[in-house]
């Protein structure tokens, strides 16, 4: 049975001049089978893109343990940008690699454009949590909504 | 019975918006401010009356004018003060308030009027206004705070309503250079109550019409058991019929507010979404302020009517949308220092 859930991950990218501007991205995660998941949702990136759909791969490996994520989408100049990185999970530090992740932005030629880390919010613990219920649940029912204005938006 | 007390605001009935709060006894603060903003022009209007009772001494009444002109870079601005016993504040119900202080004559509700003489030092100024509420459902009567309790309740020392976020002004000022006549300025009417004013604030409002969107918040301190607490934030946007709360306050792991002389910036989430703020005064013309607490401390406001404004949202469920106004944000900062920069304080 595939496996569900909606996860919020938010941050900083810092770009090759030093300066910051904050990213964030909302998706759904889908599948499941063999650790693989498709991602769809929404993708905010500070200078490169405003608000736009993302879609991409999250891939849980055992060993190493990682979970390893690659988020998709088109900047507001057309450039097909990916922001990538990975949580390495250790039972020293649980909680640290399970929330915190060091994300990457490249271009279409895999040139860096920024690096950054990006953060779980423990406080939509709950949520996330409830994304999992084989529900449509409130987290699926307002990601839904959300990527379908932006998408909606991109259209018009 | 006195173990009761605290369950009264509770129980009894919460005043009209804009009902008096003073109830003739010492150790009280209480204003009706409006502001008006020309609807393309950096110029903007703003009028306050006051109760103050102190603890000690005599209670009095105060009228305060503020003209801000952007374009000269310049402010007029004036306060005047009589004994309370000589004012009047009398209630009709509702919004409905007529207000006579210091020179200075209110009469508010949903269409309202204002007119007053101030003489200063200076020079001399009168104003001469009418106002209808926007029809707008961002009109509404609004109250950042989010539950009834820190309305009623002893805390916080400092309360605030927004009877009327949005109204539409027209008449005319006197000032010493010249007459301003006021067609469609957006504006909006607010009521302030309280033992004291708050140790330390940052204070924002802005009206974006061509959008149908209002924005009111605040990031401040106040004090408990003589210690500060750190800055709690707040604010309400509303796009039409819609509301966007985040008005947690009480949640700083989804608070983020930077406060500088002159700029207010506040990042909040909530579970409608995510709002980005930025209010800058930088460069505009800002007045000092001088207010009196009830204790006798001194607070003071630095305060602007043409600060820039931009201001995202982030729905939990829908596409983010963005405002700006170039100078139409109502922005102001209570300290408790004074700031070298302003060497007068009104």
């Amino acid at each position: 049975m595939p496996i569900a859930f909606v996860e919020t991950m938010r941050g900083t990218l810092r770009d090759e001049r030093g300066v910051e501007s904050r990213v964030d991205f909302h998706v759904r995660a889908s599948g499941g089978a063999r650790g693989h998941f498709e991602l769809s949702g929404v993708v905010h990136a500070g200078p490169w893109t405003e608000e736009t759909t993302a879609h991409g791969t999250l891939v849980i490996s055992a060993l190493p343990a990682s979970i390893a994520y690659d988020v998709r989408f088109r900047a507001d100049d057309g450039r097909a940008l990916r922001l990538h990185g990975a949580k390495r999970p250790s039972l020293l530090a649980p909680v640290r690699s399970m929330t915190v992740l060091d994300v990457a932005l490249s271009d279409e030629a895999s040139r860096a454009l920024a690096h950054g880390t990006m953060r779980f919010d423990l406080m939509e613990l709950p949520a996330f949590l409830a994304s999992w219920l084989p529900l449509p649940t409130r987290p699926h029912r307002q990601l839904d909504a959300r990527r379908v204005a932006v998408a909606r938006r991109e259209l018009l | 019975m006195t173990a009761l007390n605290p369950l009264k605001h509770l129980f009894a009935a919460e005043p009209p918006d804009n009902a008096v709060r003073y109830a003739q006894r010492p150790g009280h603060v209480e204003s009706y401010f409006l502001r008006a903003n020309h609807p393309t022009r950096p110029l903007a209007l703003w009028l306050k009356a006051t109760v103050l009772a102190p603890l000690r001494g005599t209670a009095v009444a105060e009228a305060w004018f503020i003209f801000f002109d952007g374009e000269k870079g310049t402010t007029f601005a004036h306060r005047q003060t009589e004994p309370f016993s000589s004012a009047s504040f009398l209630g009709a119900g509702d919004l409905d308030l007529d207000v006579r202080a210091a020179g200075l004559s209110l009469s508010l509700g949903e269409r309202g009027t204002a007119k007053g003489t101030f003489t200063a030092p200076h020079g001399a100024a009168s104003v001469d206004l009418s106002w209808t509420m926007d029809p707008s459902p961002i009109a509404r009567p609004l109250s950042i705070y989010p539950w009834r309790l820190l309305r009623t309740g002893p805390f916080p020392k400092s309360k605030l309503l927004t009877p009327c976020p949005s109204l539409r002004f027209s008449g005319r000022v006197q000032l010493p250079g010249g007459a301003v006549t006021l067609t469609d300025w957006t504006g909006m009417q607010g009521h302030n109550w309280g033992k004291e004013h708050a140790f330390e604030y940052a204070w924002g409002q802005c009206l974006f019409p061509a959008q149908d969107v209002m924005v009111e918040g605040f990031s401040g301190r106040v004090r408990i058991a003589g210690r500060t607490t750190p800055r709690i934030s707040a604010l309400v946007v509303r796009q039409g019929a819609r509301t966007f709360a985040f008005d947690t306050l009480f949640d700083p792991w989804r608070q983020e507010a930077e406060v500088t002389l002159d700029r207010w910036a506040l990042t909040l989430r909530s579970g409608d979404g995510e709002a980005l703020l930025e209010m800058d005064a930088s460069g505009r013309p800002m007045v000092c302020l001088g207010y009196g607490n009830p204790n006798g401390e001194p607070s003071y406001c630095f305060n602007s009517k043409l600060a820039k404004v931009r201001l995202t949202v982030r729905p939990a469920d829908g596409a983010s949308f963005t405002c700006e106004s170039p100078q139409g944000g109502a922005l102001e900062f209570l300290r408790r220092e004074v700031d070298p920069r302003f060497p007068h304080v009104v």
